[in-house]
């Protein structure tokens, strides 16, 4: 509604509701909220995130460098996190940029299949109307090339020191009722389960965090070869969908980062089963604050619950 | 108001402990009539365990891994915080590649201190525990292992505590992968179970105090070498 429009109001805009253009102009500008929670329902899913500020940021005078997009087409869904590097300038525009620009794309690609029922990445997708068919994986590479088109340079100069601009990992994921995948470059973690009773978990199936030599070193989709870096993991009849950063990955994940630990995933789930509401986006938000958390892990915790009726 | 959650990480200053244990053909022996060494080595591990899960703070900071050699060297029981630690039962079969399971142990131990480096935990020295009932079968394995065992030790990056299992074992041998001051100590297999408590005591209470602190080794054995 016109009236509504801040800008005619004659008030200036948070710098947390910038256009991707304007951010992408103005850098240095941008300024995420320190938290954020947003619920998604159609169809048979519905998909609650939220992203929190971690307290070494907020000591450290940082904004919250993690976001999260989703989406849902019919009875498909689709949904991406990104952890902005805390070594780059602008790692919150590279983050919010990832996400968002990766999940539209997919939502285009969705909303052009011919099947509803199964996702499978070896199948072939149209990008765009006019496009050739390509395989999944090439769509998931795609995207990423247009984010790292968008987010060029890559390297700049603050305050005399050249430094990376962008950095970001990125964990998504594309799931139909039958079948669906994880893409994933860098560390964070994807897990998909198998559970018909919220909060018991059936088979699971994890995209788990890749790390360099130190798991304070990762992957981010603007090095170069990064295609080396991503990573494609299918699976079939879940309808439980759960993507994190490396800020939640320490409650959920075991040290050996391959299994799941005991009492994290399975009380989120058992809650947000029976709210899938803004309510309980606003609970993960409020969960992902808690003392615990906060006096535990002091990165920014983002993640992301989805759900399938069945 | 949030969901209940464990949000609580493990984020204790953590003291690895390797336990390197013999599951050779020989341990089939009885020992003072109170059964076969693999018997009751398996249940002192079972009583390890135990006792260092009955400490709350120790159960949090004391890490272990069990390497096996029997034939070969493998993981029994790979890193886990006491906490999460289950006893494996250790198989009969074979000879005694010593060499070999002090390298396994050397190799895990170092993934282990990359892994807490990583995670930004704080550890003590790494503590590698040796048993044997016999003599070393991998020969220059064993020679150049043993070797490799001392310099760490004299590098300061690990502390081994040598231990030979009844009347059969070879304390000298053993004394190769040692500094010249640390002892080795002879026991029966009949009482594994003090033995593997002193080490939980040991481990317990080195976990909460400064590197090295060590106990009495009381009733349960004597240094031979």
């Amino acid at each position: 509604m016109l009236w509504g429009w801040p800008s005619m109001l004659g008030k200036r805009r948070k710098s947390s509701d910038m256009t991707e253009a304007e951010m992408l102009k103005a850098p240095e500008r941008y300024a995420p909220a320190p938290s954020r929670f947003e619920c998604v329902t159609r169809g048979g899913w519905a998909s609650l995130g939220a992203s929190v500020i971690g307290p070494s940021h907020e000591s450290d005078s940082l904004v919250r460098q993690d976001e999260f997009a989703h989406n849902i087409v019919g009875d498909l869904y689709v949904a991406a996190i990104a952890d902005g590097m805390g070594s780059a300038a602008f790692a919150q525009v590279g983050a919010a940029t990832c996400c968002r620009h990766v999940v539209a794309r997919i939502k285009e690609a969705l909303g052009l299949a011919s099947s509803a029922r199964a996702i499978d990445p070896a199948a072939s997708v149209r990008m765009d109307k006019d496009a050739e068919p390509i395989p999944w994986a090439r769509v998931i590479a795609q995207a990423i090339l247009e984010v790292r088109a968008k987010l060029q340079p890559t390297h700049g100069k603050i305050n005399g020191v050249t430094r990376p601009l962008f950095d970001t990992t990125l964990v998504g994921v594309v799931a139909s009722p039958e079948s669906g995948f994880f893409f994933h470059v860098g560390d964070g973690c994807g897990v998909a389960v198998a559970a018909p009773e919220p909060g018991t978990f059936g088979d699971i199936v994890i995209s788990p965090p890749e790390n360099g030599e130190f798991s304070n070193v990762t992957f981010p989709i603007t090095m170069d070869g990064f295609e080396k870096h991503l990573r494609i993991t299918p699976f079939s009849r879940a309808n439980l969908i759960f993507l994190m950063t490396d800020g939640v990955t320490p409650f959920s994940l075991e040290s050996d980062e391959r299994t799941l630990r005991p009492r994290f995933l399975q009380p989120i789930d058992a809650h947000l089963a029976g709210v899938r509401s803004a309510k309980g986006a606003e609970k993960l938000r409020d969960t992902l604050n808690s003392a615990d958390l906060r006096q535990s892990e002091g990165d920014d915790k983002t993640l992301v619950w989805a759900r399938r009726r069945p | 108001m949030s969901i209940e959650v464990d949000g609580k990480i493990n984020r204790e200053e953590r003291l690895p402990c390797v336990l390197i244990v013999d599951g050779s053909d020989s341990m089939s022996a009885n020992s003072d009539n109170a059964g076969r060494a693999i018997d009751l080595l398996n249940q002192a591990l079972v009583v390890f365990q135990q006792d260092l899960q009955s400490d709350e703070i120790a159960s949090l900071r004391v890490q272990v891994l069990v390497v096996r050699v029997g034939g070969i060297a493998d993981v029994a029981a790979d890193w886990a915080d006491a906490i999460n630690f289950a006893a494996p039962t250790i198989a009969l079969g074979g000879g005694t590649p010593l060499g070999a399971g002090i390298d396994l142990a050397l190799s895990k131990i170092d993934q282990q201190l990359d892994m807490l480096k990583a995670k930004g935990i704080k550890r003590k020295k790494p503590w590698i525990f040796l048993m044997t009932d016999g003599q070393p079968t991998d020969g220059q394995e064993w020679e150049d292992a043993a070797a490799r065992l001392r310099q760490a030790q004299l590098d300061g990056k690990v502390l081994a505590f040598p231990i030979a299992i009844g009347s059969g074992s070879s304390p000298q041998e053993l004394k190769k992968a040692v500094p010249p001051e640390r002892p080795v100590v002879q026991v029966e297999a009949a009482k594994f179970k003090e033995m593997f408590k002193f080490i939980s005591y040991s481990s317990r209470s080195a976990s909460k105090g400064p590197e090295g602190a060590q106990q009495d080794m009381g009733m349960w054995g004597k240094v031979v070498a």
